[in-house]
């Protein structure tokens, strides 16, 4: 029997919907019930690397626009390489779209070292609601006008402060604006009042002068990450609003200069830690608890904040414990410590830190115990990606031994990883349960 | 609780927290038609343990992400559609009564996901699906876009 005739076309629709053309024209071949539905499916996408050569591309992507008429379109991605591409196609394909008001548009257009400049219907355009740009450069003589637009990601683009102020005034829906790598600005000011969600992600560019500084404004923005190679210093000017922040940088250390460097980035992290103090949530990585280790060798304090959850991308070997015991001294607030565990670490740099790093593990944590007043407050620990490596199991004994209130301790391992086998978690499920426990109340669950 | 009933008379009770994903039963609580049992006459009761199984999982999704229990979700999720076409299209069909929004998605993807570089012919098979056009109708699309069905990455195996 048919199983799929019992299925009405709004299912099966919605099924393609997940396909890219390719996969999608092949339908028009099972049976006469399919042979329409490649013209009529919604949501399309075309994908370069699944042609060669290109004109095979072009003239597959013409002719499924052309057998589509004015079929309503929602969403269209397009994935080509910009370098092997001619501008007069996809304009054409983008006209098409934003003509049968596109609601999604992701144009995914690779390149090495060049840019595209969209065609006006992309800057006006009162159907879309989400726009993603790559390798494109927005010019501001152009008027925005995306009155339903609420998502933006715009990735290895360029665009000027100016641009970013004309985003702001003209997307009034704006809630989710994504800035991957892109060059131009130095002092973005993202001010619309719909903006919630802020992900600015900075690195250098081998063509495009930057200012030294990056100073960023967002007096809306509840959900704030940054990151990137933090190669130029970044300042926050107004952040009010912040709930939940990510600093997740990850500076370069290769050459002397770049090694030389590390100082002033380093003052600049604690700088922006310090302008989010305020936050309920903060999410730190690798290389940020790294800083916070090495204050904490230098026996300098953790700037006080009102946390209330922290999470932490860390490897838990020694030095991780430095950075962690730095930061839960400034928390006294703190109730939820989540530690994302890391995968082993190969970084030389870091073996090398390791090695300087040789104070007795359990004996330094005891001798810290009385200056980590969240100990008093922390009701949930949680490490995710588990696994039985450096000092995690000092650092489980610890809070174990020290969290008067401590409700949960779950530990989710991490899947896939040799070291899980059931007997070796059998055996932390163990050594877990053997440990003494501050809290009455502590329950530990073990996840696999 | 609230209690589902399945077209082949088994009653189900389910958290009224669990059950009001579905936007069909949420909207009957609100405007007072969920005082008894709920009949879906169009799930079995075999379908319907699944998709109680599903609610019951996806209970707290927005604390979930909250507290960094996505992961666990999303082997739930994937163990969840680990199950045959037949079984699968009984799941989406439910969905869609019930509208589920996230369970439809999670189905159909799943679905899209094996349909995925396959050939003609593999796909036919998989979903036994009988071609009623003739060779010329057939080769007449495939002039068409002949890019479309041929090259390395096209899968005639079915599973």
């Amino acid at each position: 029997m048919d199983r799929l005739s019992e299925l009405p076309e709004s299912i099966l629709l919605h099924i393609l919907s997940f396909l890219n053309m390719r996969d999608v024209v092949r339908t028009a071949i099972l049976s006469k019930r399919w042979s329409h539905l490649w013209t009529i499916v919604q949501q399309v996408d075309f994908d370069l690397k699944d042609f060669f050569p290109y004109q095979n591309f072009v003239d597959f992507v013409n002719r499924t626009l052309l057998c589509r008429g004015n079929c309503k379109i929602t969403r269209l991605r397009i994935g080509l390489f910009l370098n092997a591409s001619s501008r007069k196609d996809y304009v054409g394909w983008i006209m098409y779209a934003t003509k049968n008001n596109v609601e999604e548009l992701f144009l995914d257009f690779d390149s090495d070292c060049c840019e595209w400049l969209p065609p006006p219907c992309v800057y006006s355009n009162s159907s879309l609601k989400t726009l993603r740009l790559l390798s494109c450069r927005l010019v501001p003589a152009m008027q925005i006008r995306w009155n339903l637009l609420t998502k933006l990601t715009l990735r290895f683009s360029v665009l000027w402060d100016d641009i970013i102020r004309k985003i702001m005034v003209g997307a009034p829906k704006l809630e989710f604006f994504e800035l991957d790598t892109c060059w131009g600005y130095n002092d973005p000011t993202f001010d619309s009042p719909s903006l919630r969600v802020l992900i600015v992600c900075d690195d250098e560019s081998g063509v495009y002068e930057h200012g030294p500084v990056m100073r960023i404004s967002a007096p809306n923005v509840q959900f704030l990450r940054l990151s990137g190679s933090l190669y130029r210093k970044c300042v926050l000017m107004n952040m009010p609003s912040v709930v939940q922040a990510t600093l997740d940088f990850h500076p370069y250390t290769h050459s002397d200069k770049q090694k030389e460097d590390l100082k002033w980035k380093q003052d600049n992290l604690m700088e922006l830690v310090g302008c989010l103090q305020h936050v309920e949530s903060l999410t730190l990585g690798s290389w940020c608890i790294e800083v916070l280790a090495l204050r904490e060798k230098r026996r300098m304090p953790c700037q006080i904040s009102t946390y209330k959850c922290v999470t932490l991308s860390a490897y838990m070997t020694e030095y991780d414990l430095l950075g962690t015991v730095n930061l839960l001294k400034g928390s006294p607030a703190l109730q939820t410590l989540i530690i994302d565990m890391q995968s082993v670490l190969y970084d030389w740099r870091r073996r090398a830190m390791e090695y300087s790093c040789n104070s007795n593990v359990e004996d330094y944590l005891a001798s810290q115990a009385k200056h980590i007043r969240c100990l008093r407050h922390l009701k949930t620990v949680k490490l995710t990606k588990f696994v039985e490596q450096h000092s995690v199991f000092p650092f489980v004994e610890f809070i174990l031994k020290n969290g008067s209130v401590l409700e949960n301790l779950v530990i989710i391992a991490r899947r896939g990883s040799e070291e899980n086998s059931p007997e070796s978690l059998l055996k932390v499920a163990q050594r877990l349960l053997s440990m003494p426990r501050a809290s009455s109340r502590a329950v530990i669950t073990l996840l696999n | 609780m609230v209690k589902l009933k399945s077209n082949d008379d088994k009653e189900f009770e389910v958290e009224e927290a669990a059950v009001i994903q579905s936007e069909m039963i949420k909207n009957m609580i609100e405007d007072g038609c969920a005082t008894s049992v709920i009949p879906l006459p169009n799930i079995d009761s075999k379908t319907l343990i699944k998709v109680i199984e599903y609610l019951n999982k996806h209970i707290n999704m927005g604390k979930a992400a909250e507290t960094g229990e996505e992961d666990d979700l999303k082997e739930f999720d994937e163990q969840f559609v680990n199950m045959g076409w037949e079984e699968l299209f009984d799941v989406i069909m439910a969905a869609n009564y019930l509208n589920i929004h996230e369970l439809m998605e999670l189905c159909c993807q799943s679905a899209a996901d094996r349909l995925k570089n396959k050939s003609v012919r593999a796909v036919r098979e998989m979903l036994k699906i009988t071609n009623d056009l003739t060779e010329e109708e057939e080769q007449e699309i495939i002039n068409d876009a002949p890019w479309a069905f041929e090259g390395p990455e096209i899968d005639d195996t079915v599973n």
